[in-house]
C-alpha cells in the first residue's frame, strides 16, 4: 500500500506535467490528398454476426472507385481506398474511425454497416469536420441535422414505412394492417413512420408483434397474428427471422398480404426460404430499380463481375454503390483544389445525380444531406422476383 | 532494481500509461482509455468471480446502469461529472445489491442462469423505456467539464480515466486485504467452513455483488466518456463474456490479472485488424488454451514462474503453496 501511495504521488506529479503538455488531437488540415492520390477510409462489419454487409456493400462501392481509377482518375487522382472492420460494434467502429483519420490520415470516411456502431462515428466525423458517405448503415438519425458533414444516398430506415402504406392502401380489401418485426435499433426506426403513415391512409393499425433476430420458430407469432384476423402484415425483421416467419406462416395457414421493409431482399428471402409456396403473399420494398436480373442492373451486375469476379451477385453487393457514385461526382466538382469544405459543399449542390442500381436520383441541400428518398416494391409473380411499382398490381 | 521493479509491477503499469499517453495519436490513445475501462470492469469481476467465487453474468448490465445513470445525471439535471461518477457506481451497487439477495440461495450454474435473466432485464428496460433511455436509439453522452473546461477528446478524457482507474486499484486492494476481503476468499473455498468461522455468508454475498456492480458502474460511466454515444447494443451479452475473457484470460483471484486481461483483450483484436479470418478463431483458440492449458491465466503461468510477485490471495499462491496458504487465510468476521 505505502509503494502505491508513494508512486502515485509520482505519478500525479507526472499527471499534472501531462496536462500541460498534452499534445492536441486537432489534425492537419485536410490530410489524404496528394497530387496523385485521394485517400478514403471504408468499414464495416467483415466479421462478426453482420459480415452478410460488410465485403459485399463495400465492394459494391469499391468497383466504383476502381472504374475511375482505371479511367484515369479525377483531377489527376487516383482514389486509394483503406478498409477496416468494425464488426458492428460501437467500440470497434470508433476504433477503426480514429485509426482511419489518424494513422491512415484519410481524407474521408466511407463506412457503417449498422447504424448502432455508425452513430458514435457520427459524432467523430461532426466533430473533427470529417466528410462521410454512409455506406448501408439505415438510422434516421446517423444523417439528422443539424449535420454539416454526413450524407447518405440511399432510402433511409423511417422512408419505407410510407411507402408500405401508400402501397397497402391501394390493395384490395385492406383495411386492418399488423406489423411482424425486430425491436432492434434497424426495426424500431420503422414503427413510428409506418403507424402515422397507415393512419394517414385510413388503414387501422393493429401494434406490433415482437420477434426476435435470431427466432427459429414463429408458431407463436403467426397464431398470435391469425387471432387478430388482420388483411396484410407488415415484416420489419432481419433476413433470417423474416425466413422462419414466412414458413410458420404457409404452414399454419396464415395467407394475407404480407410487405417487407427494406432490411430484407426478396431474393434473398426466396433464397432463404427455399420454396416460392410461402413468399406468395410476400412483397418487399426495395432501394433498386429492378430485381438483379433486369435491364436497369445490368451495367452494375456487370460492373461487379469485372472487378470482384469472386463476389456472388446479391441485392447486399449494390448497397453501397450510390453513395461512391456520389462521392465521385462530388470529388469531380469539388476541382483540383480538393479541400473538406469544398468537396462538402460540391457534394450539398448535387441535384438530379442518377443513383446508379437505386431507385431514386441523388438530390443534396446544405440543409439536407438525405439524397435518396423513394423506392419500388417488388413481390413474387408466377413464382418469380418481380417489380410492381409504388401501387398493388 | 528488477525485484523492485517486480513488486511494483501496477505502479509501473501506471506509469508507463501515463508515458504512451504523452507521444501517441488520437486512435492509440482511444484504445488505452478503452482498457483502462476494461481494467476498471474487470477488477470488479474478479473481486465477485475470482476472490469469492460467486459466477456472476450481469456485468455488462451493471455497467450500463453505471453508463446510463450518469449520462443521464449531466445531459438532463446538469449534474458535474465528479458526482455523477459516484453516483453511477451507486446506482450500480444498489442493483447489485437487490441481485445479491437471491445469489444467497444459488450458486453456481442457477447463479448464472439468475444474472442472465437480470442482464436480460436491464436490456428490456433500456431498449423499451425510450422517454427515458432513449431506446434502442440511444442516446449522445455530454462531456465533462473541470474548472470551466470541457474534456471532450481522447487526450483529455484519459487523465480523468486514468486517475479513476488508479483509484479504484488502490481501492481494489484494499478490500482484497481487508476482513471483508478474506471473508470473500474463505466463502470461495467453502461456505460451510466459513460460516463455522463466524463470517456471515449471506451478507458477505450481498457485499461482494454491490462492490463488484460499482466497479461495473464505475466503469460503465468511463466507458461512457470514450464513446460520447451509448445504447443497449454496448452492453448485451456479448460485452459480459468479454469480460470474463478478461479475467480467465488474465488471471481470475490475482490483482494483476484484470490488467492482463485486459491489455490483451483490447489490445489483441486491433493488432489482429488485417487477419480478420484469425481474428475469429484466434479469440475461440485463445480461450480454449486457456481454459485447458492455463486454468490460473496468465498472471498464474508469470507468478509460478516468479516473473510476478506473489499474491496473498491469488488462486496462484495457493495452489503452489498449497498446505501453507489453505492455514494462512485468516478468517475474520466482515
Amino acid at each position: 500500500m505505502k509503494s502505491i501511495l508513494a508512486s502515485s504521488g509520482i505519478a500525479a506529479l507526472a499527471l499534472a506535467a501531462a496536462i500541460g503538455l498534452a499534445p492536441g488531437s486537432a489534425l492537419a488540415a485536410d490530410p489524404g490528398i496528394t497530387d496523385t492520390t485521394i485517400k478514403i477510409g471504408m468499414m464495416g462489419s467483415l466479421t462478426g454476426p453482420a459480415a452478410m454487409w460488410g465485403w459485399p456493400t463495400i465492394n459494391g462501392a469499391k468497383m466504383v472507385y476502381d472504374k475511375v481509377n482505371e479511367e484515369g482518375g479525377i483531377n489527376g487522382r487516383k482514389i486509394e481506398v483503406v478498409v477496416e472492420d468494425d464488426q458492428c460494434q460501437a467500440p470497434l467502429a470508433l476504433a477503426a474511425a480514429k485509426k482511419l483519420l489518424s494513422r491512415d490520415e484519410v481524407f474521408m470516411l466511407h463506412g457503417g454497416s449498422c447504424s448502432g456502431a455508425v452513430l458514435p462515428v457520427r459524432e467523430v466525423a461532426l466533430k473533427e469536420k470529417i466528410p462521410m458517405m454512409v455506406l448501408v448503415a439505415t438510422a434516421d438519425e446517423i444523417v439528422a441535422q443539424p449535420n454539416g458533414y454526413i450524407f447518405r444516398a440511399f432510402l433511409p430506415g423511417s422512408y419505407d414505412g410510407k411507402i408500405i402504406a401508400d402501397f397497402l392502401a391501394t390493395a384490395p380489401n385492406v383495411k386492418k394492417v399488423i406489423a411482424v418485426g425486430n425491436t432492434d435499433a434497424i426495426a424500431n426506426v420503422r414503427y413510428p413512420v409506418l403507424e402515422e403513415s397507415l393512419k394517414a391512409r385510413d388503414l387501422e393499425y393493429l401494434g406490433l408483434e415482437p420477434i426476435e433476430v435470431e427466432a427459429t420458430d414463429a408458431t407463436a407469432q403467426v397464431l398470435k397474428v391469425k387471432s387478430q384476423n388482420p388483411d396484410a402484415i407488415v415484416l420489419v425483421a432481419r433476413p433470417e427471422a423474416s425466413a422462419v416467419f414466412l414458413k410458420d406462416a404457409a404452414k399454419l395457414g396464415l395467407d394475407v398480404p404480407i410487405v417487407g421493409a427494406t432490411v430484407v431482399d426478396l431474393q434473398d428471402l426466396l433464397d432463404r426460404v427455399g420454396d416460392p409456396k410461402p413468399m406468395e403473399h410476400m412483397h418487399v420494398v426495395s432501394f433498386y430499380k429492378s430485381p438483379l436480373d433486369g435491364e436497369p442492373m445490368a451495367p452494375w451486375v456487370d460492373m461487379l463481375k469485372k472487378y470482384y469476379p469472386d463476389d456472388k451477385v446479391q441485392a447486399a453487393a449494390f448497397y453501397g454503390t450510390s453513395g461512391a457514385l456520389a462521392v465521385v461526382e462530388a470529388l469531380k466538382r469539388a476541382g483540383p483544389d480538393l479541400t473538406r469544405e469544398g468537396f462538402v459543399k460540391a457534394m450539398s449542390d448535387i441535384k438530379g445525380l442518377d443513383g446508379g442500381p437505386m431507385a431514386c436520383t441523388l438530390n443534396f441541400a446544405t440543409d439536407d444531406h438525405e439524397g435518396c428518398k423513394s423506392g419500388s416494391v417488388w413481390g413474387m409473380r408466377d413464382g418469380k422476383v418481380t417489380a410492381i411499382g409504388d401501387s398493388w398490381k | 532494481m528488477l525485484s523492485i521493479l517486480r513488486n511494483n509491477v501496477l505502479t509501473l503499469f501506471f506509469i508507463i500509461v501515463l508515458a504512451i499517453s504523452f507521444t501517441t495519436d488520437a486512435y492509440s490513445q482511444y484504445l488505452i482509455n478503452l482498457m483502462l475501462v476494461y481494467v476498471v470492469v474487470a477488477q470488479g469481476l474478479n473481486l465477485i468471480l475470482g476472490f469469492a467465487g460467486m459466477f456472476a453474468f450481469a456485468h455488462g448490465a451493471f455497467m450500463a446502469i453505471g453508463a446510463y445513470v450518469s449520462a443521464l445525471l449531466m445531459n438532463t439535471l446538469g449534474v458535474p461529472y465528479l458526482i455523477a461518477l459516484p453516483m453511477a457506481g451507486l446506482a450500480a451497487a444498489f442493483v447489485g445489491c437487490v441481485i445479491g439477495i437471491p445469489a444467497i440461495r444459488v450458486s453456481g450454474l442457477y447463479l448464472a442462469m439468475v444474472t442472465i435473466g437480470v442482464s436480460e432485464i436491464v436490456q428490456w428496460v433500456l431498449r423499451h423505456w425510450k422517454p427515458v433511455t432513449g431506446g434502442t436509439d440511444g442516446m449522445l453522452v455530454a462531456s465533462p467539464t473541470f474548472f470551466g473546461v470541457e474534456f471532450s477528446d481522447d487526450f483529455q478524457s484519459f487523465y480523468v480515466i486514468f486517475v479513476v482507474c488508479a483509484l479504484m486499484t488502490v481501492l481494489a486492494q484494499f478490500v482484497i486485504r481487508s476482513r471483508l476481503g478474506r471473508a470473500f476468499v474463505a466463502i470461495r473455498e467453502g461456505e460451510i467452513a466459513a460460516q463455522s468461522s463466524g463470517i456471515n455468508v449471506a451478507r458477505t454475498k450481498v457485499f461482494a455483488f454491490a462492490i463488484s456492480a460499482f466497479y461495473a458502474g464505475i466503469g460503465g460511466s468511463l466507458f461512457s466518456l470514450t464513446q460520447h454515444y451509448i445504447n443497449p447494443e454496448n452492453f448485451n451479452l456479448y460485452q459480459t463474456i468479454m469480460q470474463f475473457c478478461m479475467v480467465i484470460v488474465g488471471g481470475s483471484a490475482s490483482l494483476i490479472g484484470p490488467f492482463i486481461g485486459a491489455v490483451i483483450l483490447t489490445w489483441l483484436p486491433e493488432l489482429l485488424r488485417n487477419a480478420q479470418a484469425f481474428q475469429e478463431i484466434g479469440f475461440g483458440l485463445l480461450l480454449i488454451v486457456f481454459v485447458i492449458f492455463m486454468p490460473r491465466g496468465l498472471a498464474g503461468l508469470l507468478i509460478s514462474r516468479n516473473i510476478l510477485p506473489r499474491e496473498r490471495f491469488s488462486r496462484a499462491a495457493r495452489l503452489r503453496k498449497k498446505p501453507e496458504a489453505s492455514t494462512s487465510v485468516v478468517v475474520e468476521r466482515p
